[in-house]
């Protein structure tokens, strides 16, 4: 299961259809992209995610050729792309203001790029037409974009984007304006797209549970640096700073220090975990933090009283004071919970060793 | 009617009689002198389109002339008029709003300040051939810029250039960049982005910038008498000596109203061949 997800991810020895060497970018004295390395491979879902401000929207613009990088190269396909607009790369953008046309309608916003081509009449309408049933806008060709709804400008968005064809499709947090049930079907719909015609998506979103549900590959980034780069199972699982844990998903974070091969934490617990010395954090997430009335042979063993239950449908989230003071959540399935989970029950709380990740902290 | 729509036609009000009062009622009077006689410099109420067969004998040729430079003055004020829009919405970045304050500065300057300082710059012993002798370029001043049709353009088109640039900038700041960067992601050269994006959205304004450079330079008539020499009179000049010289009121009014629908009908014209051409296909 975990190979199938990651082997997009990591496939080594095939030919990058994007690659970034040594990128950077910096407005005035702000780096913006500090320089990296990213190579892009044919048929990954790619997902750059981080906060406001990471440098990822910059990112995504200096690969569509809107920004001229500070250092480095761009190849695209080979070619050699730094010092070339966007017009004459092979990728194209869905804007996340989507930047339709105004005056043209969902047809002729649609084959505008066809028709800069040059591309006979019969031709453009043919694929026009087609794109129109591939994004479900059957009926609207012949609106304004202004008579449409916010979902429906997001299609057309994508159906003048794809009726280029590019080597890569630039989504920039394309999905951020529509409300959550549009931006689920929207999600479900880009799954199938990529699905169907194949392709290379990248974009860009400060949403974890987007990039998780989209991409196959998740490049994390923070203050214009990559931080770490892989499948959304090795991102999840295998945090590599306390940054990436507390970013991507939910994540119980403790203190602690690393001596000699021996991790002790601020509350006093203790195990063993090889490393290099010095300032560590430990990310448990909820649904490895265990829960038992009685004690249980787990590597972290702690004590604590339930403090609140919040059922969501498929689990409960339980809310845990400890008895060091500190506050912790768990994930209990809403079918067998394992334990009685009224408020005020004291109860063990700890973790197996593959539930818990170490990290050196920042 | 609900109590918004009866309030707001309260508020416009004002506006509708200071309208009624002071452009509706003297214009519906002149139109109405239009069909009048003249007899012995009275005026003979009557219904005759003889003032406008009279116009048409003594003054098409006028018209004509007028017309044709007033086209050339809207055309060049209407492109000057983009680019520096242009160059202020687009390009110009923070010195964008200093360029447009500069624009309207020169609004402050006055018609006739303006009229006199070309007249100053381009006389014989103006700034322009002192300039052009100092250079050893001519050897002696060259006679035809001032008092000629060529000074009336270029006085025009410096004096209506800021009623050009403020409605075409006003449409232009409508633009958003985004569907820009999009043409050119969609492979657009920069010109095909200006004709296929942005001069469609800017339509409004250019329309509206063309039409105040040539109704203006249509009717005036204080340019082309203080620049214009003895060879360049503009029907404004004719309409103005039918009622002040002659006293000739009907004439003076057919006139008026034959250049006034002349120009609606010219910028009916103009505008349909610009939606035509800038049609999105």
């Amino acid at each position: 299961m975990q190979g199938a997800l990651d082997r997009a991810a990591t496939a080594p020895d095939r030919q990058p259809l994007v690659r970034l060497r040594g990128i950077s970018k910096r407005f005035g004295d702000v780096w913006a992209v500090h320089p990296l390395d990213l190579d892009i491979h044919e048929g990954e879902f790619l997902a750059l995610l981080g906060p406001s401000g990471c440098g990822k929207t910059t990112l995504l613009r200096l690969i569509g050729g809107f920004l001229e990088p500070s250092s480095g190269h761009i190849d695209i396909a080979g070619r050699d792309v730094t010092r070339l607009g966007p017009e004459r790369r092979k990728t194209n953008m869905v804007f996340q203001s989507y930047a339709l046309f105004p005056h043209m309608t969902v047809r002729q916003n649609i084959g505008y790029g066809l028709r800069i081509a040059g591309k006979p009449q019969p031709e453009i309408e043919a694929k026009v037409n087609q794109l129109i049933d591939l994004v479900h806008l059957g009926g609207l060709a012949d609106r304004l974009p202004k008579n449409l709804s916010g979902g429906q400008q997001q299609r057309v968005a994508l159906a003048r984007a794809l009726a280029m064809e590019p080597a890569v499709l630039l989504l920039d947090e394309s999905l951020a304006a529509l409300d959550l049930k549009l931006r689920k079907a929207m999600q479900d719909e880009l799954r199938a797209l990529h699905r169907a015609i194949g392709g290379t998506f990248v974009f860009v979103t400060h949403d974890q549970g987007e990039a998780m549900a989209l991409a196959n590959r998740i490049v994390v980034l923070q203050d214009g640096r990559i931080i770490q780069d892989g499948s959304p199972h090795e991102i999840y699982t295998a945090p590599t700073t306390e940054f990436v844990a507390g970013f991507i998903g939910e994540a119980n974070i403790f203190e602690g220090e690393r001596r000699a091969g021996t991790v002790a934490l601020a509350n006093g617990t203790r195990f063993s975990d090889a490393g290099r010395d010095g300032r560590v954090v430990v990310v448990v997430r909820p649904d490895a933090m265990a829960l038992a009335p009685a004690p249980f042979g787990g590597e972290a063993a702690m004590t604590g009283r339930i403090e609140d239950v919040m059922f969501l449908g498929t689990h409960f989230r339980v809310a845990i004071r400890l008895d060091s003071g500190e506050s912790v959540f768990s994930h209990r399935d809403a079918v067998a919970p394992g334990t009685d989970l009224a408020v005020g029950t004291r109860v063990h709380v700890g973790w197996q060793k593959d539930g818990r990740r170490v990290v050196e902290a920042a | 009617m609900s109590a918004i729509d009866r309030r707001s036609s309260i508020l416009f009000a004002p506006a509708l009689v200071v309208f009624a009062v002071f452009f509706l009622i003297p214009v519906g009077f002149f139109f109405v002198v239009s069909f009048w006689q003249l007899k012995f410099y009275e005026l003979v109420p009557g219904f005759s389109f003889e003032n406008y067969v009279e116009v048409y004998r003594e003054y098409l040729h006028a018209g004509i002339f007028t017309f044709s430079i007033a086209l050339i003055i809207a055309t060049l004020t209407t492109v000057i008029g983009f680019m520096l829009a242009y160059l202020i919405r687009f390009r110009a970045g923070r010195y964008g709003p200093i360029l447009l304050f500069l624009v309207m500065i020169t609004l402050f300057g006055g018609y006739l300040v303006k009229i006199y300082a070309w007249k100053t710059i381009l006389g014989t012993q103006g700034i322009l051939n002192a300039g052009l002798m100092a250079l050893g370029i001519i050897d002696e001043p060259i006679a035809w810029i001032l008092y000629s049709p060529h000074a009336v353009v270029l006085t025009l088109v410096h004096f209506l250039l800021p009623f050009a640039v403020l409605p075409i900038y006003g449409a232009l700041r409508g633009i958003s960049d985004d569907p820009l960067e999009a043409a050119r992601d969609l492979g657009a050269r920069p010109l095909r982005v200006l004709i296929d994006i942005v001069l469609p959205q800017a339509m409004p304004g250019i329309t509206a910038g063309f039409a105040l450079a040539f109704l203006i330079s249509a009717g005036d008539y204080v340019t082309p008498r203080l620049v214009g020499g003895t060879s360049t009179f503009m029907v404004g000049n004719f309409i103005e000596s039918q009622f002040v010289n002659r006293l000739n009121a009907p004439v003076g009014s057919a006139l008026s109203f034959s250049v006034l629908a002349a120009c609606l009908v010219t910028l009916a014209g103009a505008t349909f061949l610009a939606r035509r051409l800038l049609r999105p296909r």
